[in-house]
């Protein structure tokens, strides 16, 4: 035999890399859709780019359709024309204030203040000016400045054609508009002349169109080789399987930032001003990587086309259900925290707050789904079947877990004191809607909440007693570090939250966490995690719980603690 | 050397096999005969690390496969049941996809070599979904043998193949004998018979017989006491 080396896995790598993007290209049905997708967003960039307008071309954006509510303080002695032009704007909802008022502002009750000061006249034969105040740059101003704007068109045209009457010269486009902000944050002119809704929501949203191409790819990459068993060949090829996985996710997040190059060439070539276009590309493929992998994963949990199809759908509908509802509320309430969606949305503008958190959550949780997906590829029954149920995998996964020498009983305690957040959160949610609806009462919830989370989290060690007889001492302890766990994670959870809503109370929250939320969730899962071992007393154990961490529940509602 | 210590695989609730101990010699045709559902094909995805055993292990020259599976796999040449191919390729390209993954030193010399000992060298350029049943049988046996593996394993080789295709894959066959060792799986007790050096039976996961075709015929035909042919040997092993 020759004398072999494995150095030559990257050129594998590469091989396989290379032949899923040939695989995608030769799809004409992919690549005819990329063409049609591009060829739309230079269709429909026009129609909502209000960079068109130069004051002769109506602007067309979704603002028209909105009312946009408008203060007017109008301090002068002579501003019929601008008032008759306002009130004939369809898209702003005039109120008419007696002082200017910066609270009114503030609250969001007017998304700006448009100010006619006493100097401005329609009697002299001069360049009038108008200040439009607004919060600040990125989300309602480019809306209130565009829908304002007809209006003060409007009015200049017609007191340009009375003074060519009255003076028998004018100057062209007498009626100016001031743009002022309440925030320090300087708008670009970019920004005066895009509508806030399209730099703030469209464009966010265009930006992530591309993850919704890639489905395709990834369910033919994956389940189709399944079905056509062209796998097989490849397991017997000297590649390692995490190379399939590997290859798949880099070619499947090849054509998203492809596509996401292209989109934003598009936005550029008609000169729409998108700042930190670096950043904008780098948060986008971090989310859009978080979510190839999951689609990765539940394409190699699936059995056929069918199955992935419908995972895949699910998946799509979560992604793009958030990606919505968190661009909705960041647009229409700027006070809201950010989702990874909403991060890209402010970068547009120029805001680059909430940068550090979700890209490191997201990158973590890639990195973890995609180390799942390794470790499913390298499971035969996940590639040959018969499929493992998720219970099974989860045993799998505490054996494995506990197999690890001594570390072992951290990893545990880890990994199922995370999934217990998830679980308990998904569970007490179902639960909790269904006992409010069925009986009408939320008093209910307290112990049944408390019954959850002390049912979840000692998880990993269910799984555990169902390979081997745990002793009552080791029980006690996986249970203690399971509740440590969970507290952590919850703790985590409720210290992002008070950062962002009451910064000034992060500390006190988790000394009180500390002191009273720890003790409750550390004997509450060693109390159950002995049951686990003592299994006639478990339903007592978890009863014993339940009761402590009820009390604890209504003592915090109460307002004792 | 090839050796099976101890191999059991489950699939669930069934295995697949159960504690196999088989050793094939260097150079030799060795065959794996058993009816449908014994755990042929089982058994020799093991020896390529398609599939991993759930207890014992599989060597290859003292190497464990599925401990250095990359390097292993670079020794075996592999023929699965079903030719599993990527039908959007011509025949060219898709030699020369796998080609990478095996070696990169294969080139376009070596590719058509193979194309021309498997007969398929005037539809180099044309798409693999354009073959016949033998053709794609023939295009996976050129993928099989492109790297010029010393261990070559063929599952079901002329499985459902018109006599002539099936005729030329065992003269192939049969021309590596002494150069590489051949695990073969097969049906055909005549072609086991023909081209194997020793044979292993298999049944429900367990080896029920292993030796020469001659001498699987005697122990039988001693048992029965009459001269039995090998399918009738088969027959009994497998009942």
């Amino acid at each position: 035999m020759r004398p072999l080396s494995i150095t030559r896995g990257e050129r594998a790598l590469q091989t396989l890399f290379k032949e899923e993007i040939t695989s995608v290209i030769s799809n004409k049905r992919y690549m005819l859709s990329l063409i049609l997708q591009l060829l739309l967003l230079f269709a429909i960039l026009p129609v909502f780019g209000s960079f068109l307008s130069t004051g002769r071309i109506s602007i067309t954006t979704p603002a028209l359709n909105e009312f946009i509510p408008l203060g007017v303080v109008d301090e002068s002695s002579s501003s019929a024309y601008l008032r008759r032009a306002l009130e004939a704007n369809t898209k702003l909802e005039t109120v008419y204030l007696d002082r200017y008022d910066e609270s009114a502002l503030k609250s969001g009750k007017v998304a700006g203040i448009l100010i006619i000061p006493r100097d401005y006249d329609e009697s002299l034969n001069k360049v009038l000016v108008v200040r439009l105040i607004t919060y600040g740059p990125g989300i309602k101003e480019g809306a209130v400045y565009d829908a304002l704007y007809p209006s003060v068109a409007e009015a200049s045209a017609m007191l340009t054609e009375k003074r060519k009457e009255a003076f028998g010269v004018s100057i062209e486009d007498p009626v100016k508009i001031e743009k002022r902000f309440l925030s320090p944050v300087v708008v670009t002119e970019g920004g005066s002349r895009f509508s806030g809704f399209f730099l703030s929501y469209l464009v966010p949203l265009m930006l992530f169109f591309p993850i919704f191409m890639v489905g395709s790819i990834i369910l033919d990459s994956v389940v189709g080789e399944r079905e056509k068993k062209t796998v097989e060949s490849l397991l017997a090829a000297p590649i390692k399987r995490s190379w399939l996985v590997y290859s798949k996710f880099l070619s499947a997040s090849f054509f998203v930032l492809l596509q996401l190059l292209l989109w934003l060439a598009v936005f550029n070539l008609y000169g729409v001003p998108l700042h930190n276009q670096g950043l904008i590309i780098a948060i986008v493929m971090i989310i859009d990587s978080a979510i190839i992998a999951t689609a990765l994963l539940l394409a190699f949990y699936s059995r056929t086309v069918k199955e992935a199809n419908i995972a895949l759908m699910l998946l799509y509908t979560v992604v793009f259900v958030s990606l919505i509802v968190s661009l909705s509320i960041r647009y229409f309430d700027r006070g809201l925290l950010a989702t990874p969606f909403t991060i890209v949305s402010s970068l547009v503008v120029g805001d680059r707050t909430g940068l550090l958190f979700w890209p490191a959550a997201l990158l973590i949780y890639t990195g973890l789904v995609l180390a799942i997906n390794v470790r499913f590829v390298e499971r035969d029954d996940i590639i040959f079947g018969p499929r493992p149920t998720v219970q099974r995998l989860l045993e799998d996964l505490a054996l494995w877990l506990f197999s690890t020498g001594r570390a072992g009983y951290i990893y545990l305690t880890l990994v199922f004191g995370a999934f217990a957040i998830v679980y308990s959160t998904v569970l007490e949610a179902a639960l909790g809607i269904s006992v409010v609806f069925a009986f009408g009462v939320t008093n209910l919830l307290i112990p049944l909440f408390a019954f959850v989370e002390e049912a979840v989290k000692p998880a990993g060690l269910y799984f555990l007693a169902r390979r081997r007889r745990l002793k009552r001492g080791e029980a006690l302890l996986l249970g203690a570090l399971s509740g440590f766990m969970f507290f952590a994670l919850e703790s985590a959870v409720f210290a992002f939250a008070t950062y962002y809503l009451f910064p000034s109370r992060l500390l006190d929250i988790l000394r009180m966490r500390i002191a009273v939320t720890l003790p409750i969730h550390v004997a509450g899962s060693a109390i159950v995690g002995y049951g686990v071992a003592e299994r006639r007393y478990f339903a007592a154990a978890v009863l014993a719980a339940t009761a402590v961490h009820t009390l604890f529940n209504l003592a915090v509602t109460g307002g004792v603690l | 050397m090839i050796e099976f210590k101890g191999v059991t695989k489950r699939f669930g609730e069934i295995t697949a096999l159960k504690g196999i101990d088989l050793k094939i010699e260097t150079g030799e045709i060795f065959g794996i005969a058993g009816p449908n559902g014994a755990g042929k094909t089982t058994l020799v995805r093991m020896l390529c690390a398609a599939l991993h055993p759930d207890s014992g292990a599989v060597f290859v020259n003292g190497v464990n496969v599925s401990e250095n599976e990359v390097l292993v796999k670079r020794y075996i040449g592999y023929l699965p049941e079903e030719p599993n191919l990527y039908e959007r390729l011509t025949a060219r390209r898709f030699l020369q996809f796998f080609g990478r993954l095996y070696d990169p030193d294969i080139g376009e010399e070596r590719i058509k070599e193979v194309l021309g000992l498997v007969g398929l060298l005037d539809r180099a350029e044309s798409p693999i979904s354009t073959f016949s049943k033998g053709m794609r049988h023939r295009i996976s046996l050129a993928r099989a043998i492109l790297h010029d593996p010393p261990i070559l394993i063929l599952d079901e080789p002329t499985m459902g193949l018109d006599p002539a295709v099936a005729t030329a894959i065992r003269d192939l066959v049969y021309s590596m004998k002494g150069e590489k060792t051949v695990v073969l799986c097969t049906h055909y007790m005549d072609e086991a018979e023909r081209l194997c050096d020793r044979m292993a039976i298999l049944n429900q996961g367990r080896v029920v017989a292993l030796g020469t075709p001659e001498r699987l015929k005697e122990d039988v035909s001693k048992t029965l006491g009459k001269e039995v042919t090998l399918d009738e040997a088969f027959v009994h092993y497998t009942r």
